[in-house]
């Protein structure tokens, strides 16, 4: 069997090996970001007896903040300094010694995450829609048109972590560094509010960056609110992205291997 | 008590000078947190621009409350979550074993011993931002009212150490520890928005038996909206009821500790 698709399954594997701790996590993550936006946006639309706010009446809303956790996770994976780790412990000389690339492996390691993630994506979607009977039907149209999104959202996330773990070939921690890059791509992303919230001036200026390909793009395109242009266009501001990111990786890379010992801590 | 101020103060030291060794993280991290607070910010200036009130509070209200948690998340951070996060791996691994043969209480040594100091500056800006927020406001109040505030968010700070403490102590039982953190963090979440957004049996449920909802909420409410015997009888029931839940667990669970097998 192909090298990099054994490592895939073997991560699999690992992922759902402690199931009960896989499922509590995931079920209290999505409980309490949901919870908690639920009585916060209930409160407002009853204090000033709104039906819709931007756009979003609060049946849409609410799809819009379950998939926010779900959408994120299956984006980025849930491993935080697995690069700067083998930077750390000098693990990383395994690599540049055996024929595998080493962000070959990596990237396979946030891919079966996503996988698994996208799975349970769907599964809690299909909850949803059961048990709310919610008119925000989601088409298969829709789901078909999502999944190359999370997939190019994936690779943009994964390159844009390596950039700030990289740093480690310099730094003596870089976790708070990327505790802060989820922080970013959670407020500027849409994930905390649907970027529709934030002033018209400032909504321009986020479409721009890299962050709400990761979070409201995908979850847009899952809503059917994304048209094939629109969809075309998102794709090739991710990709470009994702070139622009991987190529100032690949300098740093190349620059912070020329200082690495391989000695570990 | 003299000599736990001394010990204390040891910790301080040499938690300090061992951060300092790290400065490039230490920086790192004050970064971190200084982006989180501004996160938070930034949320409540935009769900202001979609509402005049936020339960029964304006947006200089919300942000005095808001200011509020962010000294009790500064004060926990500093004081005891390094601590909390290390206590299932102390348990697990035996090292417990260490603090029980020394002369002092080894709860103290385990709450306390590693002393924040990247945090501690990030409370000294989190007070910055409530002197903000309070200067903002156009208040009438004096200086006894804002010690009293500071007072009750210390309280909140105790209150969350004391639930996070509740979480973790399953594992002298379960030897699970980091999915135990998982379930405390998600808790937390209640605590960042004003208690009164909930309703029926969740509210009930965060004022009482996880009362996420009083560390932050319950002492802008009384800042805010005037003294209440109510309030402060609530919460001070609480507060103590927690105290002495968890100082039972603590003792039960000492117990069932077996050192390294545990």
């Amino acid at each position: 069997m192909n090298v990099g698709l054994h490592f895939y399954l073997l991560e699999i594997k690992k992922i759902l090996s402690y199931r009960a701790e896989f499922w509590l996590g995931f079920i209290g993550n999505v409980a309490s970001q949901f919870g908690v936006a639920y009585f916060l946006w209930k409160a407002i639309f009853l204090a000033r007896g709104l039906t819709s706010l931007q756009g979003f009446d609060f049946g849409a809303l609410m799809l819009y903040y379950l998939l926010v956790p779900l959408v994120e996770r299956a984006v980025n994976g849930q491993e935080l300094g697995n690069v700067s780790g083998e930077i750390y412990e000098g693990g990383l000389t395994r690599y540049l010694l055996y024929p595998v690339s080493f962000f070959r492996i990596k990237y396979l390691g946030q891919l079966a995450q996503s996988t698994v993630f996208l799975v349970q994506l769907f599964v809690a979607m299909a909850l949803f829609m059961l048990i709310f009977r919610t008119p925000h039907a989601i088409g298969i149209f829709s789901i078909l048109k999502t999944i190359p999104v999370i997939f190019c959202a994936g690779i943009l996330h994964f390159i844009m972590t390596i950039n700030l773990e990289i740093i480690a070939f310099w730094a003596d921690n870089v976790w708070s560094l990327t505790v802060l890059n989820r922080l970013i791509t959670h407020l500027l992303g849409g994930g905390l509010l649907p970027l529709a919230f934030f002033p018209d001036r400032v909504q321009s200026w986020l479409g721009y960056l890299p962050y709400s390909r990761l979070v409201s793009f995908p979850i847009n395109c899952l809503l059917g609110h994304v048209g094939n242009r629109e969809w075309l266009i998102g794709l090739t501001v991710t990709a470009a992205w994702s070139l622009g990111l991987g190529l100032v990786a690949a300098w740093t890379w190349s620059r912070g291997l020329k200082t690495y010992t391989g000695v570990g801590i | 008590m003299l000599r736990y101020l001394v010990l204390y103060g040891h910790f301080v030291r040499f938690s300090t000078s061992k951060a300092f060794e790290f400065r490039v993280d230490f920086f790192f991290r004050i970064f971190m947190d200084l982006i989180y607070y501004g996160v938070n910010i930034v949320f409540y200036q935009v769900v202001f621009l979609q509402t005049p009130l936020l339960g029964g509070w304006t947006r200089d209200q919300s942000l005095i409350f808001l200011a509020g948690y962010l000294v009790v998340d500064a004060l926990t951070m500093t004081i005891f979550s390094n601590n909390l996060w290390w206590f299932p791996v102390a348990v697990n691994r035996g090292d417990l074993d260490y603090y029980l043969v020394r002369p002092v209480s080894a709860l103290f040594f385990l709450l306390l011993r590693d002393f924040a100091a990247n945090s501690f500056l990030n409370l000294l800006f989190a007070l910055g931002i409530l002197t903000w927020a309070l200067v903002r406001a156009h208040m009438e109040m004096h200086g006894l009212d804002i010690a009293a505030y500071l007072l009750l968010l210390a309280l909140g700070a105790w209150l969350h150490a004391l639930m996070h403490l509740l979480v973790v102590l399953p594992v002298f039982w379960t030897q699970s520890g980091s999915s135990l953190h998982g379930i405390f963090y998600n808790l937390v979440r209640f605590m960042e928005r004003p208690d009164r957004i909930y309703t029926g049996w969740v509210r009930k449920l965060l004022v009482t038996a996880l009362p996420f909802c009083l560390m932050a909420s319950f002492p802008a409410r009384m800042f805010l909206e005037g003294f209440a015997w109510r309030l402060m009888a609530h919460f001070a029931l609480v507060v103590a009821g927690f105290t002495v839940m968890v100082l039972s667990l603590w003792k039960i669970g000492l117990r069932s500790y077996a050192s390294a097998s545990s």
